[in-house]
C-alpha cells in the first residue's frame, strides 16, 4: 500500500505509520519541522517500510505549503492508495476562552485548513481513479459539550465535511474514512486525567488500519466510545446543561 | 498539553515531589523546552530522586522514541534516548538481536541506562552499559548539540555515563546490540548454605558463565548467614533448545497482564511474609528449568506490573552497595548482621560479584555488590546512615540509581573522581541549568 501521511511525526499518526511500516507499506511523510520529519522517516525505515521514506514540509497553519507538498508526495509514490491526515491542534476550553487568538487559530487549523488540505488530496485521488482519504476528527464533534465547546465545534465541522465527501464521491472510487478518537494517551492529552475507556495510540492505530483496509466510513476508537457517544448524542438538552462532560 | 504539574517519584515511591512537567515529542520540541533548572526523565525506574526536580522543570522524554538507523551486518542501532530496552527487544529480538547489556528490568530508556551507567548480571564479563555505546549526542546548556564518543569529546562522553542527567540532555545514542540465535538461556542453580560457600561458588562459576547473580535469605544470621541460591547462565544456541521451543526460537512475550492493583497496606509486608517470600523465591530459583526464556532469566519482576506498589503507600528504597574483594567477606558479614538485627524489614537480597571500574561516576568496581529492598519505616534513615558508614569504612560505595538518602559528604568520600566530573560540569554547564533533587542532595549541582 502506498500511503501519504500528514502529522505522523508523533501521537496516533506516528503509531499508525509504524504499523504500516511493520507490514512493509511505502510511506511518504508530510509535516512541519524538517528534523522531526527526517527522524520519523528513518524510524519507519528501520521498522520495515518499503524503500526510502520520503518527506516534504507541510504546515496546516500555512495553506500555501499544501499543493507543493502533495505534488511531491504523489510524484514520489506514483500511485497513492491512501492519504492520512492526523494533524490538528488541541487546547482546553479554559485556555480557549481566555485567549481569542488561540480560539481563532484552533478553529482555523482544525476546520478551514484541514478542509483545504483534504480538497487537494481529494482532487488528486480522483484524478488517479480513486483511493482512500482517512482523516482524524474527534468524538468531541458529536455533541455540544461544556469541556470542548470550541475544539468540538471545529471537529464537528470537519466531520460533516468528511461525511459529505463520502456521500458525494464514494461512487467514483473515493472512500472517506472519518476517525473519531475518544480520549487517547498522547502528548496532546499528557497531564489530563484519563477518563474510563482512555486508549493507547497503538490500539487506536490498529483499529484505524483495519478500518482503512475495509473502507469503513466512520470509526470510533477505542471501540467503547461508539456506545458512549450514542448515549451522549441522545441526552436531552436539560441534562447536557447540568452535567460536566 | 505542553506543560502540567504532577506529583512525581522514582520507582521506590519515595521521595515524592511536585514538579512542572513538559513532554517534548521531537528534537525541536526538546530544544524549545530547554530552560534553566531542568532535568530529563525517562521511565522513572531509578528508585530515588535523580529524575525529580521540585523547584524546576522535568522533561519527560519517553516520547523521544525513534530509531534512526540500524546496520544488521554489525548490529549497530542508533536511536533516540527515550527508546526503552523493552521496545528494542520487541523490535529486534525477532531479527536476532538483543540489548548487549541490560539491568534487571527492561522498562528503562536508553537515556536512563546511560545516565545511571547501569549494569547487569554479566558485569564481570561485559562491563557497564557504556561498554555497548559507541556514540551519544548531548544537548548542552548552551543549546548546542554535541556528539561525544571515546574519540571525540571523550570527557563529555565519560561524564555522561553515571552523570545522572546533569551534564546535558542525552538526545541519541549509537549502541551495539548482541547477536542471538534464540531468546532463551541455559541456566543452572547452585544452592549454598552460607556466605563462604556462596563466595566460593562465584569464584568457580563466574569463570564458566557470563551471567551470574545470587539471591540470599536476608533474615538468615549466624552460621546460616549468606545461605541462598546462585543462578548462572548463558545465551542458548538453537541446538540447545528442545524441539518444542526450537519451533519459535526467538519468541518474545507480550506485556504481562498481572499488576498490583493498588498500594498494599504496609502490614502486608511484615517479617513473616518476607520469610515466606524468601522461601518461595528460593524454591523458584533452585528449581529453575535448565532452559529459561529471557523474560524469566533477566526480568522475573517485570512479570508483575507495578510491583513497587506491594511495599505500601510510604514506598521503599533499595540499598545497593559494593565493597572491595579484599576483606570483603568480613565487611559483608558485619553489614548483614547489622541489617538482620535492625528490626527493619529487608527483602529481596541480591548479591553479585562485579568486574572492573569504568568512568567517573559509574557505580561498579571489582567487588561484591548487594541490593536490599527496605520498605520505608520509622528508623530506616538511621539504619541507612549506619550502613553508609560501614560501607565507606570498607572502601565501598552506594549506587545513585537506587539511592534516596545519602548526603553530599558521604557521596564525595565514596566517589574519588567526583572532582574531575565537577570540573567538566562547571565547564559545560556553568550556569547550572541542569539540576535535580538528587543532584542538589549529593552535591553534583548547585
Amino acid at each position: 500500500m502506498n500511503v501519504v501521511l500528514l502529522g505522523a511525526t508523533k501521537g496516533m499518526g506516528q503509531a499508525l505509520a509504524r504499523q504500516m511500516a511493520a507490514r512493509a507499506d511505502r510511506l511518504f511523510l508530510l509535516g512541519r519541522g524538517a528534523s522531526s520529519l527526517e527522524a520519523a522517516a528513518r524510524d519507519l525505515e528501520v521498522r520495515g517500510a518499503a524503500g526510502e521514506v520520503g518527506v516534504a514540509t507541510c504546515d496546516l497553519e500555512d495553506t500555501s505549503t499544501f499543493e507543493p507538498a502533495l505534488d511531491a508526495a504523489f510524484a514520489a509514490l506514483g500511485h497513492v492508495d491512501v492519504v492520512v491526515v492526523t494533524a490538528g491542534l488541541f487546547a482546553t476550553q479554559d485556555e480557549l476562552e481566555a485567549d481569542p487568538a488561540l480560539a481563532e487559530r484552533i478553529t482555523r487549523v482544525n476546520f478551514t485548513s484541514t478542509v483545504v488540505f483534504c480538497e487537494g488530496a481529494r482532487r488528486r485521488l480522483l484524478e488517479q481513479g480513486g483511493g482512500k482519504l482517512c482523516v482524524f476528527s474527534s468524538v468531541a464533534g458529536e455533541r455540544g459539550r461544556k469541556p470542548v465547546v470550541i475544539y468540538g465545534a471545529s471537529k464537528a465541522g470537519l466531520s460533516r465535511y468528511l461525511e459529505g465527501l463520502d456521500h458525494k464521491f464514494r461512487a467514483q472510487g473515493l472512500e472517506v474514512i472519518t476517525v473519531k478518537p475518544g480520549f487517547v494517551k498522547t502528548g496532546m492529552t499528557a497531564g489530563l486525567k484519563p477518563p474510563p475507556f482512555a486508549g493507547e495510540p497503538e490500539q487506536v492505530a490498529a483499529q484505524v488500519l483495519d478500518a482503512i483496509d475495509r473502507g469503513d466510513p466512520v470509526v470510533y476508537a477505542p471501540a467503547p466510545w461508539k456506545l458512549v457517544m450514542a448515549v451522549i448524542r441522545h441526552l436531552p438538552r436539560g441534562v447536557m446543561r447540568r452535567v460536566g462532560f | 498539553m505542553d506543560e502540567y504539574d504532577a506529583e512525581l517519584s522514582g520507582w521506590g515511591k519515595h521521595p515524592v515531589a511536585r514538579c512542572r512537567v513538559r513532554t517534548p515529542e521531537t528534537r525541536e520540541a526538546v530544544l524549545a523546552a530547554l530552560t534553566p533548572n531542568v532535568i530529563a526523565r525517562g521511565l522513572g525506574r531509578s528508585y530515588g530522586d535523580p529524575a525529580l526536580n521540585a523547584s524546576g522543570v522535568v522533561l519527560d522524554l519517553t516520547r523521544l522514541d525513534r530509531y534512526l538507523g540500524f546496520d544488521a551486518a554489525t548490529g549497530t542501532l542508533t536511536c533516540e534516548a527515550g527508546v526503552s530496552l523493552a521496545q528494542i527487544i520487541e523490535d529486534f529480538a525477532p531479527r536476532g538481536f538483543f540489548p548487549a547489556i541490560t539491568p534487571g528490568t527492561k522498562y528503562v530508556t536508553v537515556g536512563g541506562c546511560i545516565a545511571n551507567d547501569v549494569h547487569g548480571k554479566a558485569h564481570h564479563v561485559d562491563g557497564c552499559f557504556s561498554s555497548c555505546v559507541d556514540e551519544i549526542s548531548v544537548l548542552l546548556a548552551s543549546g548546542e548539540i554535541v556528539r561525544a564518543s571515546r574519540e571525540e569529546n571523550a570527557d563529555l562522553f565519560w561524564a555522561s555515563f553515571g552523570g545522572v542527567g546533569l551534564v546535558g540532555i542525552i538526545l541519541t545514542a549509537t549502541l551495539r546490540l548482541r547477536r542471538i540465535e534464540t531468546t532463551y538461556f541455559h541456566q543452572r542453580a547452585v544452592t549454598v548454605g552460607d556466605l563462604d560457600e556462596l563466595l566460593a561458588a562465584f569464584e568457580e562459576y563466574d569463570a564458566k558463565y557470563p551471567y551470574s547473580v545470587a539471591w540470599i535469605d536476608s533474615l538468615a544470621t549466624g552460621a546460616k548467614l549468606g545461605r541462598g541460591v546462585l543462578t548462572v547462565g548463558d545465551h542458548a544456541k538453537l541446538a540447545d533448545l528442545p524441539a518444542r521451543l526450537a519451533r519459535d526460537p526467538r519468541r518474545i512475550t507480550p506485556p504481562s497482564p498481572l499488576k498490583v492493583p493498588f498500594d498494599l497496606p504496609s502490614f502486608a509486608l511484615n517479617t513473616a511474609t518476607i520469610r515466606v517470600l524468601n522461601e518461595v523465591l528460593d524454591g523458584v530459583q533452585s528449581r529453575g528449568a535448565p532452559i529459561a526464556h529471557y523474560e524469566k532469566f533477566f526480568y522475573p519482576l517485570d512479570f508483575v506490573g507495578e510491583w513497587n506498589r506491594g511495599y505500601g503507600k510510604r514506598g521503599f528504597t533499595q540499598y545497593q552497595f559494593v565493597v572491595p574483594l579484599a576483606d570483603g567477606p568480613r565487611h559483608i558479614r558485619a553489614i548483614l548482621e547489622t541489617i538482620a538485627t535492625s528490626g527493619q524489614a529487608p527483602f529481596l537480597n541480591v548479591l553479585k560479584k562485579l568486574g572492573k571500574e569504568q568512568g567517573l561516576l559509574s557505580f561498579p568496581f571489582e567487588g561484591y555488590t548487594f541490593a536490599i529492598d527496605f520498605p520505608i519505616r520509622d528508623g530506616l534513615t538511621e539504619l541507612l546512615h549506619t550502613l553508609d558508614r560501614m560501607v565507606l569504612e570498607a572502601g565501598g560505595r552506594i549506587y545513585l540509581g537506587k539511592d534516596a538518602f545519602t548526603d553530599a559528604a558521604t557521596f564525595r568520600a565514596m566517589y574519588p573522581r567526583v572532582d574531575e566530573w565537577l570540573e567538566i560540569k562547571a565547564r559545560v554547564d556553568p550556569e547550572q541549568v541542569f539540576q535535580s533533587d538528587l543532584g542538589r542532595r549529593v552535591g553534583l549541582c548547585g
